[in-house]
């Protein structure tokens, strides 16, 4: 028997069972998670099995939805509830030389599963304490190996967090005095709000999605987080925390706020609000990781030009651009940890941030700094890798927009391709030099040996990482089914309404 | 001004408040505060929404038997779990804003509103 | 005054005002929306009768005809009297799970943050306290049981109890050198923790729901009613007080070992 809750839940077995363990065994906590997530695989893959129709339906506690809470289970969140669980094997896997303590385990795994709520949720107040959860344990993680940089990093996200999910409390708050109703489909299918109400109460809600998603104006976390956290936790938050902030967005905005449901009167107004925030996401992370110097960080401002790509698909390019973004996500999301867990294990053997100063440490790690390129490119949109089947379906569909926005996504999608381009080459050049005097006149640095065993864990993830973001570049068929579906769940409004309030098969948590 | 309006006036005050002190307080401490005015004002908020005229407490005893004329006992229930995480957060934000203090020797940040924080730019974080 | 009190005064006044201005001018703005009077839904669009707590009031969601709530008849899908009780243990049972999670992940976050004391320094707690913090304490302890334990009948439950509970460690903790050990409240709290998702998974045995409550409902009003509330409420109290404790031990003595 399948009991399809269990693929939400794992998680938390792991979360109560970690720090017990720990006190017996240190390495309780790793070994344990590791095992836990590949059976969450199992578990997911075994429901995609059974999935007939494209949607189930937990209702939670028996009572049905909307009075009570329900989840979603569909291609869209089983399948990117699955890359999190891989991702999390693969960051577990690449912090095994170094031990952390069981409570680092703990909060690891609630973030993961903080994750998996914020897709699979229906109900909107449970959607605000996932993103509390996910949010504790970001702050309670990123300081947890570096003090310094990582208490600065925390601060910086605390504060606007804290700021900005009480706002999404108060705009549900109001929203539920005008609509009388939590749940995600019975409030799309409502009666249609007031235009002005729904543009205030839409923002507010979106506000907090935005900073999760690494968007500007909210993107000051992003650069602290990722240089003050250990690189795995980033690698976490870049991978796992990004994809989920991205999907939820889409699902609060695409299928919450959609053109037919009741912010009807408020949608184009907040279509404009989530192009103007993705066109500023990608020039300022595109411009400000041109300019930077820690390599980091670089990656971080990265991060945030590509999740700007993917707010412009929600905005703007209609089906298929909504079929490139997803897989722009998704190829960013493999990419992304990649790149910053090599981008550790460079700090760690060279001991410097900056990658000015870190060159010709790739001709010492050949293997990592050629997959560091690898990495690079993919994100960038070269051929054979995924990212450029993604950038190539966004730009056909932007040109088939013929509108304003549609040309202006273009026009950024385009600027910021070759901006990537310049950096990712310059690093990549850089990381290659040879053995002598830099621009600056210095002389290169030292580079250490790791030890074998660090080198093996973070080589391992990456190259399993590696390989999947080159077999879908050259296979991009493989997930075409899964992407399909997974756009059309989120723009497809009336179908998810269907599939909630009429229930077509509602399942309890077994099957 | 009838009483639910004053509820929700007051309620919008302190998120203002909350707010204003967010963005303009330079000491950890006092943004902290400003972070916990702003959630009881969220939380305020909550209660007044389920407020109806004539309304008694969601409770079933004998004088309550068989009436429906309660207050919306959802968003009470909202502004339970809503109070828990705001002492949540608030712990892990002293905590942090400890080890701010024994890290950078004082709780002053520039505000986040303007400026940056002064990154050390010599420290390396594996 | 002269120039320098008069240039330090503007540098930190003026985004103060700054910020106030632009405050007030969204107050505005959200104040002149949400009370808009063009077509659609407005604020306080839904009264109480049109919002799924009409159900949740009536104990009518799978049910379907109750007028209204007696106290001491049987026979509801739902026994509690106190209706919030209803709403956070039973009708949104899993938010309650996902809140007490929330509390976990910041104690342990807490815990894993707080710095290593070395030899705090003790001062020694006066005769007053010494001796009156005991007789309190009794108190304290009993009122947070009844507290949890009528969770279902009157205001209160696990969280509001725990609470309370947890206060009255504190005010050990503050009397007295050696309270609980560190291991002891972790050990408690994931058991409890394992306790709730225990409790869940037997509603899909029993139920096929996922924190489903499949014990007897029994009288409105009554202590043994309403099925798993009182367990779950149980196993919340106990876990939050061992969690606050564990908060606050935290904050006085440091990390106490790397668990």
């Amino acid at each position: 028997m399948i009991y399809a809750i269990l693929f939400l839940i794992l998680p938390l077995f792991s979360a109560f069972l970690a720090p017990v363990g720990s006190l017996v065994r240190t390495k309780f906590g790793n070994i344990l998670n590791i095992l836990i997530y590949a059976a969450g695989i199992v578990v997911g893959v075994s429901i995609l099995r059974e999935m007939d129709n494209g949607g189930l339906n937990i209702v939670l506690g028996g009572w049905r939805a909307p009075f009570g809470i329900s989840l979603y289970l569909s291609t869209l969140s089983v399948g990117f509830g699955l890359v999190i669980y891989l991702l999390a094997i693969c960051i577990h896997v690449s912090e095994l030389g170094k031990g952390r303590s069981g409570r680092y385990n703990l909060l690891f795994s609630l973030f993961v599963f903080a994750s998996l709520g914020m897709i699979q949720t229906g109900d909107l107040f449970n959607l605000f304490i996932f993103i509390e959860i996910g949010s504790i344990a970001v702050i309670a993680l990123t300081p947890a190996t570096n003090e310094r940089a990582g208490t600065r990093g925390a601060l910086k996200y605390l504060v606007p967090s804290g700021l900005l999910s009480m706002l999404m409390l108060a705009s549900i708050a109001l929203l539920y005095s005008s609509l009388g109703t939590l749940n995600i489909a019975h409030i799309a299918s409502s009666e249609p709000l007031n235009g002005a109400l729904g543009l205030v109460l839409g923002v507010g809600m979106l506000a907090v999605f935005f900073f999760e998603t690494e968007l500007f104006p909210f993107n000051s976390w992003v650069p602290d987080v990722y240089r003050g956290a250990s690189s795995s936790f980033a690698a976490a938050i870049a991978g796992i925390g990004g994809l989920s902030g991205a999907v939820a967005l889409g699902r609060m905005f695409l299928t919450m706020m959609g053109e037919l449901t009741s912010f009807q009167f408020a949608h184009s107004s907040l279509l404009l609000v989530v192009f103007m925030v993705a066109v500023a996401s990608i020039l300022v992370g595109e411009i400000a990781a041109l300019r930077e110097r820690d390599l980091k960080r670089v990656l971080a401002f990265s991060s945030v030009g590509q999740m700007g790509i993917v707010a412009l698909t929600f905005s703007v390019g209609g089906m298929n651009g909504l079929y490139a973004g997803l897989f722009l996500l998704l190829n960013h999301s493999i990419v992304k940890p990649m790149l910053l867990i090599i981008a550790g294990f460079f700090v760690g053997v060279t001991k410097k941030a900056t990658w000015d100063e870190m060159n010709g440490v790739g001709r010492q790690y050949p293997l990592f700094g050629a997959l560091f390129i690898l990495g690079g490119l993919s994100l960038v949109g070269m051929p054979i890798f995924a990212g450029f089947w993604a950038k190539l379906i966004l730009l056909k569909a932007l040109f088939d927009g013929m509108s304003l926005l549609a040309g202006i996504g273009a026009g950024v999608v385009l600027l910021s391709i070759i901006i990537e381009g310049v950096y990712f080459l310059r690093i990549g050049h850089c990381l290659f030099e040879r053995d002598e005097e830099n621009d600056k006149g210095e002389r290169p640095v030292e580079i250490g040996r790791a030890p074998a065993r660090d080198a093996v864990f973070a080589f391992i993830p990456v190259i399993v990482l590696a390989l999947l973001t080159v077999v879908l570049g050259l296979r991009p068929g493989l997930v075409s089914t899964f992407l399909k579906s997974a756009s059309s769940d989120l723009l497809h409004t009336t179908g998810y309404i269907q599939n909630i309030l009429v229930t077509l098969s509602t399942v309890g948590g077994g099957l | 001004m009838s009483v639910h309006g004053l509820f929700l006036y007051n309620a919008a005050a302190l998120i203002v408040i909350g707010i204003f002190g967010i963005l303009t307080r330079k000491n950890i401490i006092k943004i902290l505060l400003a972070i916990n005015i702003l959630q009881t004002g969220v939380n305020l908020l909550l209660v007044a929404v389920g407020w109806r005229p004539e309304g008694i407490a969601p409770i079933i005893t004998e004088q309550t038997s068989g009436m429906v004329q309660f207050v919306d006992p959802l968003p009470q229930a909202m502004v339970l779990t809503a109070i828990v995480i705001a002492f949540g957060t608030t712990a892990l934000g002293l905590i942090i804003a400890i080890n701010y203090f024994k890290t950078h020797g004082s709780l002053e940040t520039p505000s986040f509103l303007y400026g940056h924080m002064k990154s050390d730019e010599d420290e390396v974080v594996q | 005054m002269n120039r320098g009190t008069w240039m330090k005064i503007r540098a930190q006044v003026l985004p103060s005002i700054f910020v106030l201005l632009i405050l007030c001018a969204g107050s505005l703005l959200v104040y002149r929306a949400l009370t808009d009077e063009g077509e659609g839904v407005k604020v306080m669009g839904a009264p109480i009768p049109e919002r799924i707590s009409s159900r949740f009031i009536t104990k009518s969601v799978n049910q379907r005809d109750n007028v209204s709530v007696e106290f001491g008849e049987r026979g509801y899908e739902e026994g509690s009297a106190n209706l919030v009780t209803s709403v956070v243990v039973n009708y949104r049972a899993f938010d309650t799970l996902l809140e007490v999670i929330v509390l976990f992940a910041s104690a342990a976050g807490v815990a894993l943050l707080a710095a290593p004391r070395r030899r705090p320094r003790y001062r020694e707690s006066s005769v007053i306290v010494r001796n009156v913090v005991p007789i309190v304490n009794m108190l304290v302890f009993m009122t947070g049981a009844v507290i949890i334990l009528r969770g279902h009948l009157s205001p209160g439950g696990g969280f509001a109890g725990g609470a309370v509970i947890a206060s009255g460690f504190i005010l050990l903790s503050l009397a007295f050198r050696h309270t609980i050990r560190g291991r002891l409240l972790i050990v408690l709290e994931s058991v409890m923790g394992l306790g709730i998702l225990g409790v869940g998974l037997l509603g899909i045995y029993y139920d096929g729901y996922f924190l489903s409550n499949f014990l007897p409902t029994g009288r409105v009003g009554s202590f043994f009613s309403s099925g798993t509330v009182l367990i779950l409420y149980l196993l919340i109290g106990v876990k939050v007080l061992s969690e606050i404790a564990g908060i606050s031990l935290s904050f006085l003595r440091g990390e106490e070992e790397k668990a």
